[in-house]
């Protein structure tokens, strides 16, 4: 398989008072596409530092990185806007519904920004998939906690990303929804999505097929890991 | 759905705090919708009340156009009188229709209420072509015609009796004149010989209202006329623009007035929408990973404060419109001289102007907001709130 997603010696600085962060320190890392990525570690170790520049949310401050053929560091504001908008998918631990949007077009948000028209049955297969097929019309103030994560997951795929990136998607979650997502992310991954995952959770890091562990900015552990 | 749709769907998640700023969008159109109005109305109803009035000029003895503005159309005394001989004389001149006399006088009732009597000749009714009499002209010297309200007021009908203590007179109502929408409504009318006598006033006149057999030979008859001794004449040009002038300070005050409801309220939109604004910047940066650009974000925030502005644009106008009767009476007793008839009329011009201002107002409160959301970056999805 071929690297979907290449980081070249990446560094990232930011200050914080006087205090110059590293926060990423040369990380060298290939993720080929179709590999579902966990990335941990304890807090401040520059996970989702590593997650934004993955999603071409933030730029690196020396280094380069390359997402499905492009070079992010020589993109403008467009290219990049293109890029998330076409390449990647996105899922936080807040969910970012709309409230006064049904799950159904909530899930259509994202073809608001980009050339991709005309989807509603494309949204209707996605929120089946999640299971929430007889709740498209509802609002995200009726729908669980659960649902709501897996209306944005269903929105984070609708315009077909490569890359699906989700920073703690079980973070707010109980036991029983968290497991329904593990399994939803499960399937994207049997279906050939590229996952990375930023988790604090040992459940959902022994899920992914590779695990990264960060320690202070730098790759302290990088493995291949079996199915439990 | 597109990006109105989700505009209008923000606006509906701060049903509170919209409605308020439509609703002070909603005042200050309607504000502007009545000031508009009324500075269109008011010329037209007083062009129009000139119009009826049929006097081209009045002549009086020397005075200012003021006193000649309130004696044509509001009613009001002035101390010095014209000799009646000048009556003669000017109905005498050449190019001259009707040259008819008034003396004007009014009497303060019980209540302290001003009540107006013009004694008229005959051939007042030359001036007063639009007049409809119920009942009859003068019958002889005791009678009386009273205006529409004169006659509500008193509660008098053709044929009824009339007493004034005041001129210790009494009087028989030969007709009432129809409503005419103008001053007249409220006079008393006498015969021009009564008048004299019962305010003891025999051969003098207030004023001389003329008219001309033709208008283009105007400033030839008024030369002659302002040849008469004593005899100053006030065109009826010169009455209007009198009263405009009148009115000019209280339209500048209507209109600073305004002034400061439309910046209030237009403060007022920019600071909901910037606060939503606030509130919505991590929502505006998820929405920049999924593909929305800057552009997008700014359209937004724009078109929910054009629809806020649009939506109280047209509330306000409708509500100006609601209520332009009561603007209108309040007006009539604001301004010092109100001409009859409705200042707040259904101009399509001006209903059309209140909501665009509104609308465009709307665009203008949306750009600082705008710009502030459409920098919101990526990473404010991932800030630590």
């Amino acid at each position: 398989m071929s690297d979907l997603i290449t980081l070249n010696k990446v560094n990232k600085t930011f200050r914080r008072g006087r205090e110059l962060v590293h926060a990423l320190d040369g990380i060298d890392l290939n993720i080929q596409a179709g590999e579902f990525v966990a990335v941990a570690g304890p807090s401040g170790s520059g996970k989702s530092t590593l997650l934004n520049i993955v999603g071409a949310m933030d730029q690196v401050t020396t280094g380069k990185v390359t997402i499905a053929n492009q070079d992010v560091t020589a993109l403008n504001e467009k290219g990049l806007t293109l890029l998330r908008a076409d390449t990647i998918g996105f899922v936080f631990q807040q969910f970012f519904l709309q409230p006064t949007l049904t799950a159904r077009e909530n899930v259509l948000l994202p073809t608001l920004f980009t050339r991709q028209k005309h989807l509603e049955s494309r949204a209707d297969e996605l929120l089946a998939r999640v299971g929430l097929a007889e709740r498209a019309n509802h609002l995200p103030d009726e729908l669980s906690g659960g649902e709501m994560q897996r209306v944005a997951i269903a929105r984070a795929l609708i315009n077909q990303p490569k890359i699906l990136l989700a920073d703690e998607p079980t973070g707010n979650l109980d036991s029983r929804n968290a497991e329904a997502i593990y399994g939803l992310l499960d399937e994207l991954h049997e279906d050939g999505l590229t996952i990375i995952v930023v988790t604090h959770s040992e459940e959902l890091a022994m899920r992914a097929e590779r695990r990264i562990h960060l320690l202070d900015g730098r790759i302290s552990d990088d493995k291949t890991q079996g199915k439990e | 759905m597109n990006l109105l749709t989700l505009s209008l769907k923000n606006l509906q998640r701060r049903k509170l705090r919209t409605s308020l700023s439509m609703t002070g969008v909603a005042i200050a159109t309607a504000a502007l919708f009545s000031l508009l109005s009324f500075n269109t109305g008011f010329d037209r109803a007083l062009q129009e009340e000139m119009a009826n009035s049929g006097i081209h000029m009045m002549a009086s003895t020397e005075g200012c156009p003021l006193e000649a503005a309130s004696l044509a159309l509001h009613g009001g005394e002035i101390p010095k009188f014209l000799d009646v001989r000048r009556l003669l004389e000017i109905s005498d001149m050449p190019g001259i229709r009707t040259a008819a006399g008034m003396l004007i006088f009014s009497l303060i009732e019980e209540e302290g209420k001003a009540i107006f009597f013009y004694g008229v000749g005959d051939n007042y009714r030359d001036l007063k072509p639009h007049w409809k009499i119920r009942g009859e002209w003068f019958t002889g010297p005791d009678s009386i015609i009273l205006g529409t309200e004169a006659a509500r007021v008193e509660k008098r009908e053709v044929g009824d009796k009339v007493y004034f203590p005041g001129i210790d007179a009494e009087f028989t109502v030969s007709g009432i004149v129809e409503r005419t929408g103008s001053e007249d409504d409220g006079f008393f009318f006498l015969p021009l010989a009564t008048a004299q006598k019962v305010f003891k006033k025999q051969g003098k006149l207030t004023a001389v209202g003329i008219s001309l057999a033709n208008v283009e030979e105007f400033e030839q008859v008024k030369g002659k006329i302002e040849t008469l001794p004593d005899v100053y004449v006030v065109t009826k040009d010169q009455i209007m623009q009198q009263i405009s002038s009148l009115t000019g300070s209280s339209k500048t005050l209507m209109a600073a007035v305004l002034v400061v409801a439309l910046v209030v309220s237009f403060l007022g939109v920019i600071n909901t929408v910037l606060m939503s604004v606030f509130e919505m910047l991590r929502e505006f940066g998820y929405m920049r990973c999924i593909g929305a650009s800057p552009g997008h974000i700014f359209r937004i925030v724009l078109f929910e404060t054009l629809l806020l502005c649009l939506a109280g644009g047209v509330l306000g106008t409708a509500f100006g419109m609601a209520f332009a009767t009561v603007t209108d009476q309040w007006l009539h007793e604001l301004l010092p001289y109100a001409p009859a008839g409705r200042f707040i009329l259904f101009d399509p011009v001006v209903i059309a102007a209140s909501i665009l201002f509104a609308t465009l107002a709307g665009v203008i409160a949306g750009i600082i907001p705008g710009l502030k959301a459409a920098h919101a970056s990526p990473m404010e999805a991932v800030r630590n709130v």
